[in-house]
Parts: structure tokens; sequence; C-alpha cells
């Protein structure tokens, strides 16, 4: 974003040309409500309407990449969890799925419907979060709650299991840490049960405003093709009108045997975007209900050599979470740690679209917008 | 049972005046003691109305979104709010650096006064208001317009551009929508054929005119009720604070006991608008009568005025909670395009057909 | 969509969402809230939920399980864990000496519990982890009567 000299501003009105610059900068953030963390944006306005964003980023840089470089790759594991910590399944995954592909390891089918179960839920918890916070951020409280109050289920369920709501690190490097507690598939069901008619309260109840709607209808338009040289990814990408999915067009796990649609709008704008995500959550429901379905015994862990010694060579293992395709790159050079790490972060990629759909849009659009790309602040940072 | 001054409230202040005028002889001393009396109660009134509709606030809050509210100060949390109250009392005083001191310290005050004074006007029963007044309602509704004025300063003196945003927006919502709000009240007034507040409530004798008024009436009912949530800062149209963009708004350098003002006139303007919309369209402290129910009528009859005031109040109240629980807000122009399309002409639309409804007397029992 | 319907949807869709609140507002046997100092007594952690580690005894001879071999330390991403030992005069093999637990550092991560070969660990349900001054996270773990006591002399 450049300063417009005062002369030069296009929207001038005083005739003294006493200050050099006259354009009213604005800071959302680093601590503001509505920044999902700590990011900071300086906006430049006129009036209300902004002319322009800059993203200032880092302020949670914890270097994870390089804190991976010196531990061991299945020490790494618990680290992804606190990238996107609302899609920690997924996150464990991309990293279980470079490491397998290093050793050579397969994982045993159980293992494999266990990850897509729970990397499921874990999109529908993602999504109901960012859901109640679309509410609120668009002025509505009472989202927020009804989507921590659904949320708080899929935690328990995770909790029964895994031991942990939010940085689980359950998905590991072979096949998954333990088997599923015993009541999991009751409870899981009890939840599709409960939650399948939910979605259609979420849609009535913040879909169906008629505010809502006006808040969010072209506002913040995302064209296909700005979208693809940006490198967005997930929902974001595909309410451009993109239908591009990890699970389906680079098939992972389980994926290639389940029946599911991938949700596409090709709206672009806030509203397509939210369209998709109500949709996603319907899909990974359909989802889990076949993968409990046929899910066989078995054992859940691939046994590791005691020390794992990573071959030289590079990989990449990619998945697609709830805000996109996260991919963790490895390069091993026959040693216990990675010679190099690299994550690649969606909403990285998605947020790099806000400055570019954001200009001429009122402040209130750059909270509505941020929330639709639903940005994850610590996977940013990194 | 009913012939006690409990129902019939016209009875108090000529046995004050009496009992005062006794203990300190006729003179001004009496009228002084009465105009203390009056701001000693209206005070106290304020505080507990704030105590009660925070309390009530929050608890409807908390039911809305499955939730149990406060619950730890008090049975079911009544003194959380006396609790948080003393809490700012106890915190600093801060003033920006480089705010502007003299209007950084009126504004809260300005916006109090504002609210407050609204309050002397309102009729609670029969005689039970502090001031009478033959344009009462008029004088309400510029007193009102001294609370944006309070908005606009805080916003400009704290030198903060996130408050002044939020300021600047006030003063543009405020203003556009009082229009709206004032010619609902006109297009009633026009019934009623009268601005004093007495002179409204006995004008609703043989009815309120929400459906006394045919249609105009409640059309002019939903305008104000939306006009006065705008007017009110409260959502959809919260813009002014807009928590999640502006952080606070105006009043986002306030701490202490100067935004514990901006709390309580929210609150307490909250009230006033509500009570304007219970006097202009239901009847004020007016029981419910329907036609020729005598015995309905009678029991009816047995809620003393005050409580059908009170009543009908926190009945709109709570209506507003509900309608705040719910939606989300809007966006500065779509609702200047709101109000300037679309709510403001059908305020003259229906201030047109209640003009000529009343010209030919097309409305139900005239008097 | 002419102006009036269009007007009638979007009246329709608020009052649908005014009737989703009213009906949450009304039920109030939907309360979700946890009241929580005060169910301390019925709030139950899942028995997998990760706390604290803790060091297990054998049941028998009631010795510490752990043979001090070091692997969790080896494991332990964070450095949390240190493991003195010492030899025993003997036998001539390794023995506990002190097992050292910084809470501040650890991530409950349960590598540990999941490298240690002789079952000596365990993540405990305690999830109440708040103190007031941060040295007293630093525990010692193989005290005689089983309970962590704070070790500022830790390693």
């Amino acid at each position: 974003m450049e300063l417009t000299p005062a002369a030069e501003h296009p929207h001038r009105r005083t005739t003294d040309a006493a200050p050099i610059y006259e354009d009213y900068f604005v800071n959302m953030g680093p601590q503001h409500p509505s920044t999902h963390g700590v990011l900071r944006l300086i906006l430049k306005l006129e009036g209300e309407t902004v002319l322009g964003l800059t993203p200032v980023l880092g302020y949670v840089h914890r270097g994870v990449e390089k804190m991976g470089e010196a531990m061991t790759v299945l020490q790494f594991t618990h680290l992804t969890d606190r990238l996107d910590y609302l899609s920690a399944h997924m996150n464990n995954w991309g990293w279980a799925l470079a490491v397998e592909q290093a050793l050579g390891i397969e994982v045993p089918a159980r293992a494999e419907h266990i990850r897509v179960i729970m990397s499921e839920l874990t999109r529908i918890s993602s999504h109901q979060l960012w859901w109640g916070v679309l509410g609120m951020d668009l002025g509505a409280f009472t989202p927020f709650l009804y989507g921590f109050r659904d949320r708080e289920l899929i935690n328990d369920i995770f909790e029964k299991t895994c031991g942990a709501r939010l940085t689980m690190n359950y998905i590991r490097p072979g096949g998954v840490t333990a088997d599923v507690e015993e009541d999991f598939a009751k409870d899981v069901r009890a939840f599709i049960d409960y939650f399948t008619p939910v979605i259609d309260e979420y849609e009535t109840l913040v879909g169906g405003n008629i505010i809502f709607q006006e808040r969010t209808k072209g506002i913040g338009v995302l064209g296909a093709d700005l979208a693809r040289s940006l490198g967005c990814t997930g929902p974001t990408l595909r309410a451009s009108g993109v239908s591009y999915d990890v699970r389906r067009n680079r098939p992972y796990g389980i994926y290639p045997k389940l029946a599911f649609d991938v949700p596409v709008q090709s709206g672009g704008d806030s509203w397509a975007r939210y369209l998709v995500r109500i949709a996603e959550m319907r899909e990974s429901l359909k989802i889990i209900r076949q993968a409990l379905d046929t899910m066989p015994e078995g054992p859940v862990r691939t046994k590791l050599p005691p020390i794992v010694k990573v071959p030289p060579g590079r990989w990449l293992g990619r998945v697609e979470a709830a805000r996109g395709e996260i991919a963790f790159f490895l390069v091993g050079d026959g040693t216990e740690k990675p010679w190099r790490l690299k994550v690649r972060s969606p909403n990285f990629s998605n947020l790099a679209a806000l400055p570019e759909i954001i200009k001429g849009c009122r402040v209130a659009d750059v909270v509505a917008v941020l929330s639709t790309l639903d940005v994850v602040i610590p996977c940013i940072d990194r | 049972m009913t012939d006690n001054w409990i129902w019939h409230t016209e009875r108090i202040p000529p046995a004050v005046t009496a009992w005062l005028t006794g203990l300190l002889g006729p003179g001004l001393l009496v009228d002084l003691a009465k105009m203390a009396i009056v701001a000693g109660i209206l005070a106290g009134f304020v505080s507990l109305l704030a105590l009660a509709l925070v309390w009530v606030e929050r608890k409807v809050a908390a039911h809305v979104q499955q939730r149990l509210g406060p619950m730890r100060v008090g049975p079911h949390g009544l003194l959380q709010t006396l609790a948080d109250g003393l809490k700012l009392l106890s915190k600093e005083n801060i003033t920006p650096l480089e705010a502007d001191h003299f209007v950084f310290h009126l504004a809260p005050l300005l916006c109090f006064a504002a609210t407050f004074v609204a309050l002397a006007f309102i009729p609670f029963a029969p005689d039970i208001q502090a001031v009478n007044f033959n344009v009462g309602l008029v004088f309400v509704l510029g007193i009102g317009s001294v609370g944006v004025l309070g908005i606009l300063a805080a916003g400009w003196s704290s030198n903060n551009k996130w408050s002044l945003l939020g300021a600047m927006r006030a003063g543009a919502q405020i203003i556009s929508y009082e229009l709206s709000a004032t010619i609902a009240l006109l297009s009633m007034l026009v019934f009623a054929g009268s601005l004093d507040f007495r002179g409204i409530i006995a004008s609703q004798e043989g009815g309120w005119w929400i459906w006394r008024a045919p249609v105009v009436g409640f059309v002019a009912f939903v305008i104000y009720g939306i006009a006065s949530t705008a007017e009110c800062n409260r959502t959809p149209f919260d813009l002014v604070e807009g928590e999640s963009e502006l952080t606070a708004g105006f009043h986002t350098e306030y701490t202490s006991i100067r935004f514990a003002m901006f709390f309580l006139a929210e609150f307490v303007n909250m009230f006033v608008v509500c009570a304007i919309s219970a006097t202009v369209f239901l009847g004020g402290w007016m029981p419910f009568h329907i036609g020729n129910l005598a015995g309905f009528n009678r029991i009816a009859d047995l809620i003393p005025p005050w409580a059908w005031f009170f009543g009908k109040t926190m009945l709109l109240v709570l209506v507003f909670m509900w309608v705040r629980w719910t939606f989300p807000r809007l966006r500065v122009d779509q609702l200047m395009n709101f109000e300037w399309k679309f709510l403001l002409p059908l305020a003259f639309g229906t201030l047109a057909v209640a003009s000529v409804l009343v010209t030919f007397g097309w409305y139900f029992f005239p008097g | 969509m002419g102006f009036f319907a269009r007007a009638t949807t979007a009246v329709g869709g608020l009052l649908k969402g005014m009737g989703i609140t009213f009906g949450h507002f009304v039920r109030f046997d939907e309360v979700i809230t946890q009241q929580y100092p005060e169910n301390r007594a019925t709030l139950k952690m899942a028995p997998r939920f990760r706390g604290k580690i803790h060091l297990l005894r054998d049941p028998e001879s009631g010795a510490h399980r752990c043979t001090a071999c070091g692997l969790c330390v080896k494991a332990c991403p964070n450095n949390s864990l240190t493991v003195k030992r010492e030899r025993d005069p003997e036998t001539n093999k390794f023995k506990l000496a002190g097992y050292y637990y910084h809470f501040e550092r650890c991530t409950l991560c349960g590598l540990c519990v999941d490298t240690c070969k002789f079952s000596a660990l365990r993540m405990g349900n305690d999830f109440e982890n708040a103190v007031l001054d941060r040295r007293t996270l630093t525990l010692r773990l193989d005290t005689p009567d089983g309970v962590p006591q704070p070790a500022p002399e830790a390693p």
C-alpha cells in the first residue's frame, strides 16, 4: 500500500498543503476483538471506506519449522497441533503422511478409518467455531455460544479417545496413538443424529437473516483466477468456483473409497464462502457415517523401529485441513532429525487474498471478510 | 380494596404538599423541598433501574444462549451489577494524555443528563410525574438529542481514531433515526391531539392508539420501535460501539465512573424510549379494557396503574433485548439506506394517512 | 422478485431467527452451563485425559517401576524430564536417584508414556494445574509417599 501525497489525493478537501500525507490510517490489531488472534491490519481509510490494507504478521512467530529441525520426526508431531489448532488432527495427519512416505510404512486399515473420522470431526468442529465467530464478528453474539455449545460435544469425543481437547497429538506416523475407546462409535453416531438438524438451525438463525445476507452478499469478491494465483485453497478457493480438494484431487487415506461431494460455489463473495462451509459440514457428517460403517477391526499402529532415521530424500505430506491444503515438506539426511522442514500454511495464502478483495469495502466489511476467509494466526506466523 | 393510594396515586402529591406545608409553612421552602424529594427519588430510581435492567439483560442473554448468566453475587446474581458498579468506581480514572480534558470530562455528564432529564417527564402513574408540561413529548424528544452531543464530544475529545469513527457513526445514525422516530410519534399525536403526556394518555380512554388508529397505529409503533432501537445504539444498530469493529467505539478511552455513566445512560435511555412507546401507543398506565366486558375490565382494574405502566415498558424492553441477542449488526451505509430510503418515507406515509383518517374521523371507537 | 415479496421474505427470516432464540430462551432445561468450582465432586475427566505425569510403582514390591533407562528423557520434545541415576553397589546396575519433571515446559504430548518400556509412567487426570509460583512447577516425582514435591534443586 503506497501513501498518496496530499496534493494528489483524489478526495482532497483542504486547499492548504500543510500535511504531507492526509490519509487516515488506523491499526486494526494486534489487539483487536475480531482479528482472531494477534494479527495486525493497517487500514488506510477514507471515511468508512477502506482504500488499502496491509497485514502485519509475525506476532506469534515461534519458529516451528526451525524447531522441527532440532527434533526427531516423531517429536515434531505434537508441534503440528499448535499450527492451526482448529485442525489439529489434519495437521498431525499431514505430518504423518510425510514421515510414512519417508520410512515406507503402511498404516493399518482401522487406523485409516479412525483418521478419517477424527479429521472430519475436526473439520466440523472448526466450521462450527467459524460459524459462531462469523456471527459475532457481524454483531450477533448468540451464534457464538451456539457454535461453542455444539463444538463441546466433539471436544468431549476427542477427550475420551485422544486424551486432550485441542492439541490431541493423536494421529502419529504409523497409525494412531491408541485404539478408540469403546463408546466411540456410539458417541459419534449420537453426535451425527444431534447435529444434522442443528445445521438447519444454523442456517435459519444466521443464513436466513436478511441483515446477514446483506452484509455478506457481494462483499469481498475473490475471483477464481486471483484465488488460484494467490494459492488460496480450501473453502475459500471452492467458493470462488474452483473445484479443488486434496481429498479428491490428491487422494490420501481411504478417501478414494468414500462417496462424498465437494461443495463448490461460483460467487466468490463472503456469502459463497458461508454456503461452502455449511455444505461441508453436511458432507463431513456423510463421510463420518460411511467410515464408521466400514471400520474394520485390527491393529491401529504399525510398529516403528526404536530409533527412526529419516533416509536422505524429499517427501511431501499434503492433506485437506479445515481451511485448505496444509502440506509438510520434509527433507531427510539419514539422521533422526529432518534436515529441513517446511510447512505450507493454507491460512497464509488465504490471508493474502484479503488486501486484494477488501479495497472499496467499509471498515465493518474488513471484519466480515476476514471472518469468512477464516484465518488462524498461529498457522500464518508458525 | 382498590380505594387507596396504591390504586389512586393522584392522591399522593397533594398529600405530600399538605404535609410539607404543615412542616415548613407555606412559601418557597415547600417548593424547594418538593424539588429535592423528587430529585432524590429519581436518582434512586435511576440506580435501581440500571441494576434491574442490566441484570435482566444479562439473564435474557444467558438464557437465549443456554447459559445461566451471573449466579454468584446474591441469589441468581441479583447483586452482580452492584458488584460491577463498585468495581468500576474503584478503578483508576484515566484521561488520555492528548485528550481534550474539558470536553472529555463533560461528555459522559451530557449523555447521562440527557437521559436523566427525560425521565422527569414520564408519567409513571396518574399524577406521578416529576414535571407536567404541556409540550412534554416535544421536550423529551429534544432533550434526548443532547445525548448525541455527548457521544460526539466523547469520540472527538478522546483523541483516538476508533473513538472518532464511532462518534461520527453515532452522529449520522442518531440524527437520521430521530427523524423517523419523531414522525412516527407525530402521526399518533395527530390522533391524540395533545403534546402533553397526560393528554395523550387521556385520549386513549377508549382504546390504545396501537389498534385504535387503524393499521397506521401498528405501523407507527413498529417504525418507532426500529428507530428508537437505533437511537439507543442497540443491536442491530449498535454500530456506534460495534464491538467487533471498533472495539468500543466512542467510549474506548473511558474508564471507571465515566464509563459507568455511559453505560447507565444507555440502559436508562432504553427505558425512556420504551416508556414513551408505552405511553403513546399502549396507553401508558391505562389498564387493558375490552369494550363491554365489565368482568374482565374489573379484573384489569385490580392491577394498579403503575404496574400496568411498568409491565408494558418492561415488555417492550424485553423485546429490545430479544432482538439484540438474535440479530447481527447492519453496516453503516445499509443503515443510512434503510433510514432514508425506507423508514423515513414509510413514516411520512403513515403521517399522511393518519392525518386523512383523523380529518374524516375514520378510526375505531371515535370518542 | 418484487419489493413486497422480498420484504416479506426478509421479515419472515428475521422472525424465524427470533423464533429460534425464543425457543432456547424458554427452555430452561437446555442450560449447558457447568458451575465449575461447585461441581468438583461430580466433575470427572475422561480416563484417558492427559494431565501431569505420575511415576508408577510395582504393586508387589512397592518399588518404582522406573529403571532410569532414560528413554523418556530422549523422547521428550521439550526437555521437561530429567532422570538422575546411580549405580547400585550390590548389583552394579543403574537405579533411579531422582526423577525430575519440569511441568512448566511440558506440553502434555504423552510421548514419554508412549516410549516407556516398563509402563512406569502414566498421565494423571488432574487438570487444575494453576500455581502462584512458577518454581513450584518443577517437581520431583520419585518421592517416598508418591506425592510429587516441588524440587528447586532439579537440574
